[in-house]
This record gives structure tokens, sequence and C-alpha cells, in this order.
């Protein structure tokens, strides 16, 4: 008689305990969902950057340059004759592991090489192999390999499995930035033209037309009156903002994600409305309409190149300073690099507020302020009416964005306004929170729709502390103050946390403000009846 | 004595035994890293894995009578549908459930255990709803987003076909 296994033996046979493999020879799988697309040609054309080609991620032909190689290294060289933070950082790593289990995309994913000290040895293999005399003569024992057509796939898989968040730097003992590594591997990677679609896309558009999806003028002015509209829907006000208007005394600019893509455009109608409360002179360029910087995920030249715009069109129109939107990157390269760039025009002057009197000194060398800044001032002076009731069906919590809070050191402001304009406010966990908050896992020009399995492992972290807050406290609205966050929070919540929404700081703002002249408000920004007026928007409807 | 009083004697036993089964399945460094680290917020995915095979051997001692399994399947395979496992890699750990309480409970006396084997069966079948509902949520979520990122521009510009009453009515 035929024995029938039993289960138990049956299973023995499965085995799907992963192959012990030394890492530097385990290749590259390209599964959908795991990579972002290669950019299209006429993206990198359109900024003059090498080697635009027609390629795809899975073929096994990247159609690279013949002498990509020297390239290559030719372009490492020149990094660590530039930049000695990376020449340092190639350098004094001593594998103490304290890194290792503090990226997202490593506990998320449990990809080893999601390390941020694997992430750094891929490229610094490579260093090893053609800058250090060890790597010269003793190659893989001293950690050195060679750069070949399957390295370079590995490198180009797991820089763009890095949002540049900055997380692991926190705990190196050395300051090692792991983000600096990626930031120049990236560079790397463009020299030989294989950038991704959904950073070349906004690069180019940038750069041509002003905001990342290429919104001509009349459009982008089109879409903010058509915001006005529905602003005076709910609180029978109308603000009227002005387009390139010479000599107001603002410039205001934000992501155009805060003008096309809910739920930032909720945000975008806390600004208008509150502007117009203050009866601020400011202005919008239809010109200068995009906050966000793709160009720093591309090169250092290509974010200071597609930064230029917003201080041309300041001085173009002669404003005093410059305050600018809920985004994330956007102040990292305030805060980090424009002052190493660009001098501010000569019409910019130290940002001073003219309802409270601030005077921002730290702003003095880029002439710009965030606007969260700019709101809790004016809330400690008493200078805004508030409901915060009218927030009361929301139980809100905050994430810090990467940029923001660990690339600039603002904590409190948000939290502040938050207090202040909401009655019911929860923190996470102070282990995922602030300077160790868990990015969304997006970040970085990573927040494409066919990477969407990537990124739900890489924001698993971020969503579990809120899933903590959902559970025991009820919280059902995450608030943020990042134009990414709004777009990419949003489907990790749908994917992680289904009961919890996602908002900017100001569309709270917006909800709250008392303003002058205002009906008798039923709905919030999102046509959703208020707390105690259910019955009344029945009638309405 | 009945299977489940020797389960329920033994369920800190089965849990690590097959946390460990688990956690088998990801690279040696990994592996270690969602053992030792306790923290649940640093260590999300070792920390679902835990509570969800807590409720999953719950729900076996209490004979399986209730629906109130699916969340705690959820919980663990909300996690591997994403990550680098093919299905029958993601959801391999529910078997292994047969074996381990087979050999942890057949060292002692153990009446009825072959019950066990039912039960698995039956969180099997239910582990490949969950499975398919997480990989079609991912998808859902993916045409969500397309249709956010572009909703407010189409609707200005006029070519968003919105269904009123109306217009149901005339598609019928
Ligand atoms: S910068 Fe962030 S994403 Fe990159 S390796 Fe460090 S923790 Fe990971
Ligand atoms: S913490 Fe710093 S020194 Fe330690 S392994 Fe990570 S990068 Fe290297």
């Amino acid at each position: 008689m035929a024995s029938v296994p039993k289960p138990n033996e049956l299973v023995k046979t499965i085995n799907h305990t992963p192959p012990e493999t030394w890492w530097m020879d385990k290749k590259v799988e390209f599964r959908p969902g795991t990579f972002c697309n290669a950019s299209r040609p006429q993206y990198l054309e359109a900024v003059g950057l090498p080697f635009a080609r027609e390629w795809r991620v899975t073929e096994d032909d990247w159609k690279l340059p013949s002498n990509w190689k020297e390239i290559y290294i030719n372009g490492i060289k020149e990094r660590l004759e530039r930049f000695r933070t990376f020449k340092v950082f190639m350098d004094i790593c001593v594998r103490c592991g304290a890194c290792a289990d503090k990226c997202h995309f490593f506990i998320g994913s449990g990809d080893p090489k999601n390390m941020p000290v694997l992430r750094a040895e891929l490229l610094r293999s490579i260093y090893r192999r053609y800058f250090t005399t060890s790597g010269k003569l003793l190659g893989r024992t001293a950690g050195a390999r060679d750069l070949t057509e399957e390295t370079f796939k590995e490198l180009w898989y797991y820089f763009f499995q890095c949002t540049e968040c900055r997380r692991c730097s926190l705990f190196c003992p050395y300051g090692i930035d792991t983000a600096e590594i990626t930031i120049i591997g990236r560079e790397l990677i463009n020299l030989l033209g294989c950038n991704i679609d959904w950073i070349m896309g906004p690069v180019s558009n940038c750069y041509r037309v002003g905001n990342h999806l290429g919104i001509q003028p009349h459009a982008f002015r089109d879409m903010i009156e058509f915001f006005c509209d529905e602003i005076e829907g709910v609180t029978g006000v109308r603000p009227e903002p002005s387009f390139n208007r010479k000599g107001a005394e603002i410039l205001f600019v934000t992501p155009s994600g805060d003008v096309f893509a809910d739920p930032g455009t909720y945000t975008c109608m806390g600004y208008l409305m509150l502007f117009h409360e203050l009866g601020l002179d400011y202005t919008w360029s239809t010109y200068a309409s995009e906050g966000g910087n793709f160009g720093f995920f591309t090169s250092h030249e290509m974010a200071k190149r597609l930064h230029y715009k917003i201080y041309a069109e300041a001085e173009r129109l002669g404003v005093k300073f410059i305050i600018g939107g809920e985004c994330g990157h956007m102040w990292r390269l305030l805060h980090q690099y424009l002052a190493t760039w660009w001098k501010p025009p000569k019409n910019l002057e130290v940002p001073v507020s003219p309802i409270t009197g601030t005077r921002f000194e730290h702003a003095k060398s880029t002439k710009i302020i965030h606007i969260v800044e700019f709101t809790a001032d004016l809330i400690k002076h008493g200078k805004l009416k508030l409901d915060p009731s009218r927030n009361d069906n929301l139980i809100v919590t905050f994430h810090d964005s990467c940029n923001v809070s660990r690339g600039m050191g603002m904590f409190e402001e948000p939290r502040y306004v938050l207090k202040n304009v909401c009655n019911n406010f929860y923190d996470m966990p102070p282990e995922t929170i602030r300077e160790q908050t868990f990015c969304c896992g997006s970040g970085s020009g990573l927040n494409t729709d066919e990477y969407m399995e990537m990124r739900m492992r890489g924001g698993m972290p971020r969503a579990n502390a809120v899933r903590h807050v959902n559970e025991k406290y009820g919280v059902n609205m995450l608030a943020c103050i990042c134009a990414i966050d709004r777009a990419v929070l949003t489907p990790l919540m749908r994917y992680w946390v289904p009961d919890v929404q996602v908002c900017g700081l100001h569309e709270l703002v917006g909800n709250a403000l008392i303003m002058t002249g205002e009906q008798t408000r039923t709905t919030n920004l999102r046509g959703e009846p208020l707390p105690g007026m259910e019955e009344e928007t029945d009638e309405d409807l | 004595m009945r299977w489940v009083d020797t389960l329920e004697r033994n369920k800190q036993k089965v849990i690590e035994t097959w946390f460990q089964k688990i956690i088998e399945t990801y690279p040696e460094e990994t592996a270690k890293f969602l053992k030792a680290q306790k923290n649940p917020f640093l260590n999300p995915v070792g920390g679902a894995i835990r509570e969800g095979l807590e409720g999953i051997v719950n729900w076996i001692i209490s004979g399986g009578k209730s629906e109130e399994v699916i969340p705690f399947l959820d919980r663990i395979i909300r996690i591997r549908a994403i990550q680098e496992f093919k299905p029958s890699e993601a959801l391999q750990f529910i078997i292994e459930l047969k074996v381990i309480i087979r050999n942890i409970c057949s060292q002692e006396s153990s009446v009825g255990l072959e019950a066990v084997d039912a039960l698995v069966d039956k969180l099997l079948m239910e582990s490949f709803d969950v499975f398919s509902k997480c990989r079609e949520d991912l998808y859902e979520i993916r045409v969500q987003e397309i249709k956010d990122k572009t909703f407010r521009l189409l609707q200005r510009a006029g070519v968003l076909y919105e269904i009123s009453p109306e217009s149901e009515q005339r598609d019928r």
C-alpha cells in the first residue's frame, strides 16, 4: 500500500527559510510593486541631463553608456573631493550596528540590505575597491567588490529604497548620515541617466512651468479661485487673493499638492481664509507655483536650479519676505542648503510679522518663514479668534514629517497650533515622534503608485503607532505639515488603519477660525456637518 | 486529559515555537531583530506577529467557535502580504501550527487531538480570504491614489462625468 505522508512530513519538504548567501552575492530581483519606473527620456532632455533614452528596469539591458564604469567611478572621485562628509562617511563606519534596526524600510520589509549600515556598505564596497589600497589589493577580504552591471542595479534598487529621512543618523555614534550617502548615490545614478520617472517628471515640469504637475498659470489661478468659491459656500466670506501683484509685502509659496491634490486642497483653503481674515498684504505667484523641490532627489545642482524661481519672483514682485506653506523637503532645503546656494535678492528683509511685530531672526539668511511659525506666533499673541469645538468630531494625532522635524527641528509650533484649534489631541508613543519620528515611507520622490507595495512596507512602523492611538484614544485624524505626507499617509492609513483620515494643520485652523462677517457655519471645509449641526445640514440637502 | 487542557497549559510554549518558526522565514539578521526587540513600536512586525499568534491559539483553545479569529489572522497576513513572499510562503505558517501543537501536546495525554487538524484547516481557508483581501486592498488603494491626484483638476476642467440621480436613470 502506498504510504500517505502525514502533514508534518509534507511540511518538512517545504522549506521557506531563505538560503544563506553572502550579501555581496545576492542578486536583486525586480518584482512589481518594489521599484519605481524608469524616467521617460523627454524629462531628462528637458533639463539637459545626460543619456536620455528609453529603458526598462525589468529588462536585462539598461542601455548604459559604453564607458559607464568610468563615469561612475569618476563621479565618486569628484564627490569625495567636493564633499568632506561623503569622504568621512565612506571611511569611518565601525559597523557597530547601532543604526541597523532604525530604518523603517528594514523594519517593515525585513530585508537586511535596508539596514542603513548595509545600504551604505553597498557603495562603500565600491569605494574601497577603487579608492583604498587594502580594497585594491585584497578585494573581498577587505570588504571591496567590483563595479558590475549587477552591483549597479543593486545600488539603484536600494538607493530608491531610502527616503533620506535621517532617522538612522540620530543613532550613529559617529554622526554618519546615510541619507547623505543616498543623496550622493542618487547623484551617481543620475550621471548614467537612470533616474526614475516620478522624480524626473516633476523636475522637468517644475523647471519649465513652475510646478510639479506642469499646471499653467491660468489653471493655477483658476484652481485657487475655485477654493474661494468653496470657502464662500461654507463661511459666506469670500477671500480675494491676488496673483503676481507687484509691491505686495509678502510672497506666499506652497507645494502644488496643496492646490491640486486632496486632502491638501483643504489645507490650501485654510491658508486663504487665514490670510483673508488678517487682511495680509500678500500675493501668489503663478510662476513660482511650487514649494516642493524634487531637484533635491536628483542632485544638489538641480535643487539649487529649481529653487531660484522663488527668489526670482520675490525680486520681480518686490516683496519684503516670503512665507512658505506646509511642506517637508522645501524646509529641509531652506534650512540646510539654501543659504549656501543663493543670496536672497536685495529687496528681501528679515521677516517681521505685520500683525504681531515679531521679527523672525532665525530666517535672517533666507528671508523665508514657515507658515506654522507664522500662525503659532499669531495665536501666541491672541490675534486669532478660534472656536476649536468646530473640530470636536476629530480626535487628532500629529505626524512629525522627517524634513521639518529632523531636518530643521520644528516640534513645538505645530503642536501648539493644534492644541489651540482642536480640543482632542493625543501624541503617538515618544519613540515614534519628534526627532525619532518614523517616516511616511514614501518621501524623497518615492510617492508613486507603482511603488505601493514597498511604500506600505516602509510606512508600516508609522502606521503601527497611529494604530495604537487609534485603539487607545479613538484617534481618527492624522495631521501633518507636509504635502507629500498628506498625499501618501492617506493610502497608508487606508491599508493599515482604515478609520483614520489625514489632514494638514491649516485645514483645522480654517475650520476653527472665526471670520469677520461669517455666516453660521454648518459644515467643515470638507462639507461634512459640524458637530451639533447634523440636522441643519440634513435640511440643506 | 482533554487536548484543550493540555494546549492551554502549554500555550506559551506553542506560541514561542510558532513565533520562532515564522521568523525563520526571514533572513537571519532580521530574525534576530524580530525576536530580540521587545518594544512593539520599534519592532512592529515582531509585535504584530506575537499578538496575532496569541489570538489564534486562544481561538483554537476556545474550539474555534467564533469568527473572531479574522482580526488576528489579518494582523499577521496584512504584513506578509506586502513583504517579499509568494502567497504560499506567506501563509505556510498556518500549517506549521498542526505540527507544533501535535509535537507539544502528544508528549502528554491529549484526548481527541485530531480535532486540531480540522481547526487548522479552517484557519487556512480563512487565511486565503484574508490574504486576497489584503492584495485587493493594495490594488484598490493604488487606483484610488491615482484618482485623488487628478480629481480636482478634472473636476475643474469640467471633464468629470459626475453621476447624478438623473444620469444614473439614463444609463439604465
Ligand atoms: S535615511 Fe532613513 S530611509 Fe535612509 S537608511 Fe536612514 S533610516 Fe533608512
Ligand atoms: S551606527 Fe554609524 S558607525 Fe555604527 S554601523 Fe551605523 S553608520 Fe556605522
